[in-house]
């Protein structure tokens, strides 16, 4: 009964507050008041609040993204394999290659190279026994494509472990940090998606301006490669009246190719006075896409033990190693290769003409290495 | 997995909820605000309208963040930009046509069309074209 009454005097209260007490000013001036204690005593939580939110959608934005993305794969292994690929696919996205010890690093870069390949082997040996119908560039092809959905799903992974960490610590520090990743995090992950599509429908991408440059100067002789490393491809042409060796990875398939191995096994029984490395560069922000530097060094990106493999051979020779790059975003090198990439290749195919003039005499010879994925490049 | 990716859905459906009802709030305002300006209160209509028109404001700018964040990036539709570019070993003829799957550069594509030479055309390029308008093959022109 007590509660009948209390609440009509409530309600009574409000009746008159509302009719003979207030005007919208007093409201205003109310609403103001409760907002100021409000903000005060649980500011930092409603900000808190409003970041998880915003991580929140990103992190949907990465799952609709990987989820798309999936069912794109799923489709393009469905052409070529009768059997459901989606298990198989979630199988193979989430293969992870266990990093050697490094407490005693020496000799560590060959445990390297063997279980980069011993793990490549590993995929592509159940990816081409699922495929077995496709040709051989489609089939490599999809290996690109099964790498880049398994970036895509670990970076969603990622974020939300962050996420859920975040908000079951409450701690603010995760949250701002998270919060100032995501604007990179969404960005790498569009271009990955782009990276998708171009590799499925093997496209040229950015990256492979290297292997173009590499292409272009063989020219009508692309028939006569040989192949001396895994994945690899030498031949022996002339430029500028100097002999010219040019390596490459071997296309159209997707595929970068060891040209470390290539220049250590080259190098053993010939004898070259200059080595020149072309390679796509990530260029800062405000730089100009398709500018071209030079410089001397190794101009190969990866994990590293290619760029081993190379630097040690050229010093143990003593011969001088150059490297020509061409500046890119992230996106462009692994989406579509853009028209000014593409013209950017003349630019440098120039250059190393006026290199080999320059640097090498009449009689001498030079090894040029287009480094660079060579997806949609024969 | 699946039930953190749930509790997204959840959570998106109770946001698009107070969305509405601040829409309807803020639509009652300005309204509310009109009225009793024509009826001759000017402070309190415009203060009124003015809330309404915040709120409104509000609700406009968090749809446009949420449209943002669930769309699906630019490059899906990148395909159709992407041209092949042929050239004729015999006579010299130079095309551009759209990458259709299986082109590469160096390989061979179409036969020329001006001689029609028993040998292809050689590929020359294959590029991301920034405007490409294609008519002829009836496709949707790309715009960024
Ligand atoms: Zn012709």
């Amino acid at each position: 009964m007590w509660l009948i009454q209390v609440e009509s005097k409530v309600l009574l209260f409000f009746y008159l507050l509302v009719t003979q007490a207030l005007d919208i000013g007093t409201i205003l001036n109310l609403i103001f008041l409760i907002l100021f204690f409000i903000f005060i005593v649980w500011g930092q939580r409603i900000q808190m609040m409003i970041l998880l939110r915003d991580i929140e959608f990103a992190i949907g934005r990465l799952k609709l993204m990987k989820d798309s993305a999936r069912n794109a794969v799923i489709e393009r292994m469905k052409k070529f394999s009768s059997s459901d690929p989606s298990s198989f696919i979630d199988k193979v996205i989430e293969y992870v290659t266990i990093e050697p010890v490094s407490l005693d690093p020496s000799g560590i870069i060959w445990k390297y190279d063997y279980l980069l390949k011993t793990s490549e082997d590993r995929i592509k040996s159940e990816v081409y026994s699922f495929v077995s119908q496709a040709k051989e560039e489609e089939k490599s092809n999809l290996l690109n494509v099964l790498e880049v959905l398994a970036n895509l799903n670990l970076l969603y992974k990622l974020m939300r472990h962050y996420y859920i960490m975040g908000k079951k610590t409450g701690s603010a520090f995760i949250i701002i940090q998270l919060q100032a990743i995501l604007p990179e995090v969404l960005m790498n992950a569009d271009a990955l998606m782009g990276a998708l599509f171009a590799f499925s429908y093997g496209h040229p991408v950015g990256d492979g301006v290297g292997a173009l440059v590499a292409a272009k100067i063989m020219g009508s002789k692309l028939n006569e490669t040989k192949e001396i490393a895994r994945d690899t491809v030498f031949m022996e042409t002339t430029l500028e009246n100097r002999k010219l060796g040019v390596i490459k990875a071997r296309g159209p398939g997707g595929t970068v190719g060891y040209p470390g191995d290539a220049i250590m096994s080259l190098l053993e029984r010939e004898k070259y006075d200059l080595v020149v490395m072309v390679d796509a560069g990530l260029k800062l922000e405000g730089e100009k896409s398709g500018s071209i530097v030079e410089g001397v060094g190794a101009a190969i990106g990866g994990i590293g033990t290619e760029k081993y493999k190379i630097e040690e051979v050229v010093s143990k020779k003593g011969i001088p190693l150059y490297g020509v790059i061409v500046k890119m975003s992230m996106k462009e090198a692994i989406t579509p290769m853009t028209e000014e990439l593409y013209k950017a290749s003349e630019q440098v195919i120039a250059r190393v003409k006026e290199i080999i003039k320059e640097k090498v005499p009449e009689d001498g010879s030079m090894l040029l290495i287009g480094v660079g994925n060579t997806i949609g490049i024969r | 997995m699946e039930k953190t990716s749930e509790r997204y859905d959840i959570n998106i459906s109770l946001f698009f909820f107070l969305l509405g009802f601040l829409l309807f709030v803020s639509i009652t305002l300005i309204f509310n605000g009109v009225n009793e300006m024509s009826s001759g209160n000017a402070i309190n209509g415009v203060m009124s309208f003015l809330l309404g028109i915040l709120g409104f404001a509000l609700v406009a700018y968090n749809i446009n963040k949420i449209r943002h964040r669930l769309s699906l990036p630019a490059v899906l539709s990148l395909g159709p930009r992407v041209v092949t570019v042929e050239i004729c070993e015999s006579c010299g003829y130079r095309t551009e046509r759209l990458f259709k799957e299986g082109d590469f550069i160096f390989g061979r594509g179409d036969r020329c069309p001006k001689c029609n030479s028993e040998v292809p055309m050689l590929i020359e390029g294959i590029y991301l074209k920034r405007e490409f308008l294609v008519k002829a093959q009836g496709q949707q022109p790309y715009r960024q």
